[in-house]
């Protein structure tokens, strides 16, 4: 007979991991199922929501931010730039390819001042497209935050006025055509001591919006010419803002560039490397901190072969006294192992999917439940429940949950968690091979 | 023809430094048909001899050959499983089904081990099953029939694969007085009807007698029941 694969040990396996009672599966089964079952399922759902919020964060920064700066420097301090449309002119005719936009732009922190109200923001002047002699609505290229407030359909306000973002708008409890004063440093870029302020009023015409609440919270969008009055530099402009076609080129551009105009240059990642390399280390740790999960579902696994493997001491005496192989009883509880992990994980990782598309739907739940708890007990209490919110927005800031499945690497997590789990059980299953099955005979009934 | 030969086979236990000599130069030769059984007193090496001869514990010196094959032939290739299953059908005092499986899955199991298909396997085990009179329980499972049913499964089981030698343990050790009875009847009819070649230890007069040859056994050696 030679040792091979034949659908006994299969069978016997199965039988096993059934149990003694006809159930569908033994209790100790059912536990490291669930051992292993949890671990994937909890990964699944941080790796997607992180990843999710990870590429929605990147890409609203990339659609909004400049991806290129270039900006002047004059004794320590930014100068603004006279010569910028030919400089521009300059940039588009050598990539005309690779860059897909240059612009003159202001970009300096300022203060805000509503009434009683006072904020410091982040000032924006770009150039504007010009409105619609109908409708007063100005199309926007695709770079530009959305516009959500006033509606398309409505006319929109005539005046030269700026644009906030709607969280700057609620947090401070700013109307659409309301003024607000702004103060900025006269023909300077920063806020500093010794400098002679420049204080104008601009009426609200609109609020933005970009999904990035640091943005949507700060930032005030105006027009090029009102920002070149508001910081007196005559039709001068701060810095040269670049868009490329290819994300990827990023560095490559801004070096070449950097050959030509060895000025102050930034590319996007450089500017917002801090936040970058957090998302990147979230990600990183919850990773890690899941796998060890996984890892201890699989130990689970061992430890439910091992309870196998021990109750079923006699058995396995007797299979051998019988004339069973050792490599088919190592093949049995391998097998039963591996069956734990395979549709442990598996089971794990497709309801991680669900979970991961049905996350809001979820929290939504959680967040009512906590909050219906709350005000129960209040009620009861005579006192008072702050609903309260399981996504603090300032923290996660996007009106829905992004939930990125990253296919490749659910695949990489349930073939590892299934080999390893696999792997794993040999250890009992070889244990269990080695088995003498004479001093299980010698052992009399038990 | 021998199916069985031992010559001067000797093994002893060790105990730290303690050598514990149990079997001491056993001979012993059975032929094929042959229903032998061994007495003794306790601690003479019954148990140690038949698990030597049924492959599940090794020897320190002597030989044994089973069908004309020397069992450290099969012990040097690794292959004492393949032994096992084909040589020797072990009775033990209990009975030792498999408590997962039903009757003729326990029955089942040593053909399969054997690397006979399923489907003839299970044809084979309801045969067996039948000869031992036990065919009507072969979906229950060992913990849903009787101590006395029991064993003739276990029968059943060591008899399917039709094992050159049989090997028995104090086979009715566990059984009361009916069915003790009933089970030397039945091992003797099977004998009859299959020539079978057993070799059984036990304490029982009436199993004793049922055998053709009786031997016995002191201090790890052999004698003819009528020398003793
Ligand atoms: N693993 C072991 N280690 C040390 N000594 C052992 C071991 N197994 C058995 N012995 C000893 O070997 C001797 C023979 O044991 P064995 O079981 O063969 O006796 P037996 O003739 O079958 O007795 P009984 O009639 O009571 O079943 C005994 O003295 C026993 O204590
Ligand atoms: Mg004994």
């Amino acid at each position: 007979m030679k040792p091979g694969i034949s659908f006994l040990e299969f069978f016997i396996a199965f039988r096993y991991l059934r149990g003694r009672d006809g159930n569908l599966l033994s209790m100790n089964a059912f536990m490291a199922l669930l051992g292993v079952f949890l671990g994937p399922a909890l990964l699944v759902v941080v790796l997607s929501i992180g990843t999710g919020f990870q590429t929605q964060m990147k890409e609203s920064i990339f659609n909004f931010d400049p991806h290129i700066v270039l900006s002047r420097t004059d004794g320590g301090k930014e100068s603004p730039i006279r010569n910028w449309k030919s400089i521009r002119e300059e940039i588009l005719v050598r990539y005309p390819k690779e860059i897909v936009s240059a612009e003159g732009a202001i970009q300096s922190p300022g203060i805000l001042k509503n009434g009683s109200l006072i904020d410091h923001v982040f000032i924006r002047a770009v150039e504007f497209p010009p409105a619609d002699t109908q409708t007063r609505q100005r199309s926007f290229p695709a770079s530009f935050p959305e516009i959500v407030q006033p509606p398309k359909t409505v006319k929109a306000d005539s005046r030269p006025g700026v644009y906030i973002g709607q969280e700057m708008a609620a947090n401070l409890g700013i109307y659409l055509g309301e003024s607000i004063e702004l103060v900025v440093p006269r023909g300077q870029f920063s806020l500093q001591a010794g400098m002679t302020p420049s204080m104008k009023s601009f009426p609200v015409i609109g609020f933005f919006k970009t999904g990035y609440y640091e943005y949507d919270s700060k930032v005030i969008l105006m027009e090029l010419s009102q920002g070149q009055k508001l910081f007196s530099i005559g039709d001068a402009v701060q810095q040269i803002d670049i868009r490329i076609q290819n994300p990827d080129q990023l560095s490559n551009i801004r070096n070449r560039l950097y050959i030509q105009w060895p000025w102050n240059i930034h590319s996007l990642e450089e500017q917002h490397q801090n936040l970058f390399a957090a998302l990147k280390l979230e990600k990183t740790i919850m990773t890690i901190i899941i796998f060890l999960f996984t890892l201890a579902g699989i130990m689970g696994i061992v430890i439910a072969t091992w309870n196998l493997v021990r109750s079923h001491k006699k058995d396995i005496g007797i299979a051998k006294a019988l004339g069973m192989s050792d490599h088919s009883i190592l093949l049995i509880f391998t097998f039963t192992g591996f069956l734990l992990g395979a549709v442990g994980s598996i089971l794990g990782i497709v309801t991680g999917i669900y979970l991961s598309l049905h996350v809001e739907d979820i929290l939504g739940l959680v967040e009512s439940g906590i909050n219906t708890t709350g005000n129960w007990i209040a009620q009861l209490s005579g006192g008072v429940w702050l609903n309260i919110s399981v996504i603090p927005k300032g923290v996660y800031y996007f009106d829905h949950i992004p939930v990125h499945i990253d296919i490749p690497t659910l695949g990489i997590l349930g073939i590892v968690a299934v080999f390893l789990s696999g792997l794993a059980s040999m250890i009992p299953a070889w244990a269990a091979s080695r088995y003498e099955p004479v001093s299980i005979i010698r052992g009399g009934e038990q | 023809m021998s199916i069985l030969l031992v010559k001067d086979l000797e093994k002893s236990y060790r105990k730290g430094n303690l050598k514990i000599p149990v079997l001491r130069g056993v001979n012993l030769e059975i032929n094929e048909g042959d229903f032998v059984s061994i007495r003794g007193s306790s601690g003479t090496g019954k148990s140690t001899l038949l698990n030597v001869l049924g492959g599940l514990d090794d020897f320190d010196s002597g030989s044994l050959v089973v069908h004309g094959k020397n069992i450290l032939d099969y012990r040097n290739r690794g292959e004492m499983h393949y032994y096992r299953s084909t040589m020797t059908g072990f009775i033990f005092q209990h009975h030792y089904l498999m408590p997962d499986f039903t009757v003729e899955e326990n029955v089942m199991m040593s053909l399969r081990i054997r690397g006979i298909p399923a489907k003839i396997a299970r044809t084979q085990a309801r045969d067996i099953l039948e000869q031992t009179g036990i065919l009507h329980r072969a979906d229950h499972l060992p913990s849903q029939i009787s101590g006395g049913e029991s064993q003739r499964a276990a029968v059943a089981r060591a008899l399917a694969g039709r094992p050159a030698l049989v090997l028995a343990d104090e086979p009715t050790g566990n059984l009361d007085a009916e069915n003790r009875h009933k089970f030397i009847e039945l091992i003797s009819d099977l004998q009859e009807k299959f020539k079978l070649t057993i070799l059984v230890v036990t304490h029982e007069e009436e199993l004793a007698r049922a055998a053709g040859k009786k031997l016995f056994m002191e201090d790890g050696v052999i004698y003819d029941d009528a020398k003793a």
